[in-house]
């Protein structure tokens, strides 16, 4: 092991060991109460009719963890409430690392379609709007013709339109889900290069070779997250990244790709 | 220019001796199988602390979620019949709670899988790294 994977390998034991006690004082703070205690909210609730029971205070879990373990129960609220909040974040992060890891080269297919001067900017742009409109007209037509077909040919059959309809659902799922995909590519390769862009700014310069390339992403697709999250400018950012990203996706899959060929 | 050597032109003046010397050792053979185990060692990617890191992060947030299950299992049980139930009928509020430490854990988990598949992927022959 080189040094740097010794300090990565240190400074995630020691995470390890605080996350570990964090999650141990979780545990036993909100463990099933024996006798008169107040008893604990559940970890799970989900409920059309009944609101949300309340919980134990700070001070109830305190009594229910040893002394030196007490003093974290206040960081273990923290830590738990900023964990729910954050869990959109996360699931960023992690859906943006694992396209990373496990489609390596289509991302930096894509990262490469997406390199250039603003007229090449401009025409991923362009190629993601156009996708997404022929997407979105192509959806609306299929549905038309579909409904049509349900309504008109299966009329007076038993059980005809509503299997007619599940199955075409069903359908339309499955094409969703190969469009996500697509768009995770596209994304990630996106938040990688917002990342190497603001890295090329003056300020940041000095860091731009000591990042590896998925710290670059991950730090990318946070700033995506955190424009998303503005009220009126999030649709906004939100549609010009799956723009940015199909965008990429197109070029790389079909322009570049049609020009070596 | 001074050329005294065919084929040597690009070579300073204080280079072409210690050249002169070496082109005269006579070749030699390596041993069968040398390049292949220096290719190996120049090719090889140690991955172990991936696993390491992996496995700090892991385990800890694997064991807490299974005394989660083994305590409030039916508390998850009932969750689930809840969202089934409630995505048939017609009700408009519902009201969602998780704890924050679950979520974490679970997010942590899947970090570490994420790196446990880098180092797999990373140590199998053929695989390329993610470069800038």
């Amino acid at each position: 092991m080189t040094q740097r994977d010794i300090v990565i390998v240190l400074g995630t034991l020691v995470v390890a060991v605080g996350l570990s006690a964090i999650l141990f004082v979780g545990a036993a703070a909100t463990s099933p109460a024996s006798g008169p205690e107040p008893s604990a909210r559940p970890r799970v609730f989900f409920d059309p009719r009944n609101s949300l029971p309340p919980g134990r205070t700070i001070i109830d879990a305190q009594r229910r963890v040893a002394g030196p373990l007490q003093v974290i129960v206040p960081l273990q609220r923290g830590v738990s409430d900023t964990a729910r909040d954050a869990a959109g974040l996360l699931l960023t992060l992690l859906l943006t690392a694992s396209t990373l890891v496990l489609a390596n080269d289509q991302v930096v297919a894509v990262y490469r379609a997406s390199l250039g001067g603003w007229r090449s900017q401009a025409r991923v742009f362009a190629a993601g709007f156009v996708v997404m409109g022929l997407a979105i007209s192509t959806a609306a037509l299929a549905w038309v013709v579909f409904l049509s077909f349900v309504a008109g040919a299966l009329r007076d059959t038993p059980f005809g339109a509503p299997v007619a309809l599940q199955v075409g659902l069903t359908a339309f799922a499955v094409v969703c889900v190969f469009a996500l995909l697509a768009l995770l590519v596209g994304f990630a390769a996106t938040a990688w290069r917002l990342g190497d862009a603001l890295l090329r700014t003056r300020a940041l310069s000095r860091f731009q070779t000591q990042l590896p390339a998925p710290v670059v992403a991950l730090a990318g697709a946070t700033i995506l997250f955190v424009l998303w999250q503005i009220p009126a400018l999030g649709a906004v950012a939100l549609a010009a990244v799956v723009a940015y990203a199909l965008g990429a996706v197109v070029t790389a899959r079909l322009i570049k790709e049609g020009v070596s060929t | 220019m001074n050329n005294d050597l065919p084929g040597l032109s690009d070579l300073d003046a204080d280079e072409r001796e210690l050249n002169y010397l070496l082109s005269a050792v006579p070749p030699q053979a390596p041993p069968v199988g040398f390049r292949d185990a220096v290719m190996r060692r120049v090719v090889e990617r140690r991955v172990g602390w991936e696993l390491l890191v992996a496995a700090l992060l892991a385990l800890p947030s694997l064991a807490y979620l299974a005394r989660q299950i083994d305590e409030s299992g039916a508390e998850f049980a009932a969750a689930l019949v809840n969202v089934v139930s409630a995505a048939s009928s017609d009700t408009a509020n519902a009201s969602f709670f998780i704890d924050g430490l679950t979520v974490l854990a679970v997010a942590l988990v899947g970090v570490a899988c994420v790196f446990a598949a880098h180092a797999i992927l990373a140590s199998s022959p053929g695989s390329r790294r993610l470069v800038r």
